[in-house]
């Protein structure tokens, strides 16, 4: 009989040691939702990922995201307060630079209560000018993790 | 500081384990008066007429087991304040035994849910009740003993409402914090849950005790906007299951009795050993 109160009572203990759990404490979910944006260049007729060598980016009036990196994914944080966001992209220091403008819509969530609330974006419309850039495709037009790619940068140079 | 209460709360679930192997005393046989009830039982009385009738008595013999209503608080809801300062909840328990191992139980409370922190103030409160069965497994070591190790189940609802009067979403890069609110909701949550537990009688129809259950929402109480931090009676409203802990205290009015019959075993012949 002693035993069997044991196992309840060991039962009991793990149980509130389960139950103390409080949210509010801590962020489990990532809170980064920026536009992740995939370079790609055609090489010998040939598509391939690509890593441009001097990659500057930054919205225009506000500081730089990029400041001549080697990259082959930008991640561009959309404003939480404007239907679009546009931003200056220079991909070497000797190519033209050019402009991507981003329309969407934004819907305010509630990510979890250790985390609070954040901004989720529908892509509208990807408008770019076409001075070293090829073409654009939007992969995913619903941005709520900077883990998915959202939009596909071609750049046709040798 | 949260960590020395849980303690104390754990140390106080060890005495209460104590006290409740210590009710398997059968000294608490001597004050119970039901005994008698059993010997005015008039069927006993055929027993000294002859064998057929003795059968037959046993068969009809039954007795009276103290019944009544239970009610009690939930204690583990002050350490839980204390630990989440936004969950303030009072919960009632209550059962009325229907037969010798079947209980019916009822739980009922309010809870309120303050919440505020850098990135937004929350505003919730409502009421829950709970209403099932409870089935004790515990084998009676004298007629009147009221220990109870028992597994129940119950059906949960809960009306509440909950409000964002602000929130503010930060962002590094463009500089702007956003804010807004969400206005007030209102909803119904709807549960089922398993436990299982034991209440031990420490004082003379005073109880202790202790039950472990696991919850499982029915209905999905998320919007688009946001979640409810605690929904009344179930727990996090942001989780589809929940596992809770109870430590109750509790008194039985006992108003009414409950008639037991003997189980209907019939007698093992007496083997005559063969010579």
């Amino acid at each position: 009989m002693k035993s069997i109160y044991q196992i309840l009572l060991t039962c009991f203990i793990f149980a509130g040691i389960v139950a103390c759990e409080n949210e509010t404490k801590v962020c489990d979910q990532t809170l980064r939702n920026d536009y992740h944006t995939h370079l790609m260049r055609k090489l010998n007729d040939r598509l391939s990922d690509t890593v441009m060598p001097k990659v500057t980016a930054y919205a225009f009036g506000r500081d730089s995201i990029y400041r001549s990196q080697a990259l082959g994914d930008l991640f561009f944080q959309l404003s939480p307060i404007a239907d679009s966001s546009l931003f200056y992209l220079k991909v070497d220091s000797s190519f033209v630079p050019d402009t991507l403008k981003i329309r969407y819509t934004r819907q305010q969530h509630f990510i979890s209560p250790g985390c609070g609330f954040g901004t989720y974006f529908n892509i509208d419309t990807v408008i770019t000018t076409m001075h070293t850039i090829d073409s654009v495709v939007i992969n995913n037009k619903s941005v709520t993790s900077s883990n998915d790619t959202h939009l596909t940068l071609y750049f046709f140079f040798d | 500081m949260t960590r020395i209460l849980l303690c104390i709360s754990f140390l106080t679930s060890i005495l209460l384990s104590v006290a409740a192997t210590a009710q398997n005393k059968p000294a608490t046989v001597k004050t119970d008066t039901l005994p008698k009830t059993v010997k005015a039982d008039t069927t006993h009385k055929a027993l000294a007429d002859t064998a057929k009738a003795a059968v037959l008595a046993h068969k009809d013999s039954s007795w009276f087991i103290p019944g009544g209503v239970r009610i009690g608080v939930d204690l583990s809801r002050i350490v839980s304040a204390i630990y989440y300062p936004y969950r303030k909840e009072v919960t009632v328990v209550a059962d009325a035994r229907i037969n010798s191992n079947l209980y019916v139980a009822f739980e009922g409370g309010y809870a309120n849910t303050p919440y505020s922190d850098t990135n937004y103030t929350y505003k919730g409160n409502g009421m829950f009740v709970t209403l099932g069965v409870d089935y004790n497994f515990l084998k009676r070591q004298y007629v009147s003993e009221k220990n109870m190790f028992y597994t129940g189940f119950r059906y949960g609802f809960s009306h509440f409402n909950y409000s964002v009067p602000t929130y503010s979403i930060k962002n590094t890069y463009w500089g702007d914090n956003l804010s807004g609110s969400v206005p007030k909701t209102a909803v119904n949550a709807h549960w089922v849950e398993l436990l299982v537990g034991l209440k031990v009688e420490v004082l003379k129809n005073l109880f202790m005790g202790w039950n472990i259950r696991e919850r499982i929402l029915v209905n999905s109480v998320k919007t688009d906007n946001i979640t409810p931090l605690v929904i009344p009676g179930f727990g996090s409203g942001s989780k589809r299951s929940a596992f809770d802990v109870q430590y109750t205290i509790s008194y039985v009015i006992p108003f009414y009795r409950v008639k037991e019959h003997a189980p209907n075993k019939e007698e093992k012949k007496k083997k005559i050993p063969k010579r």
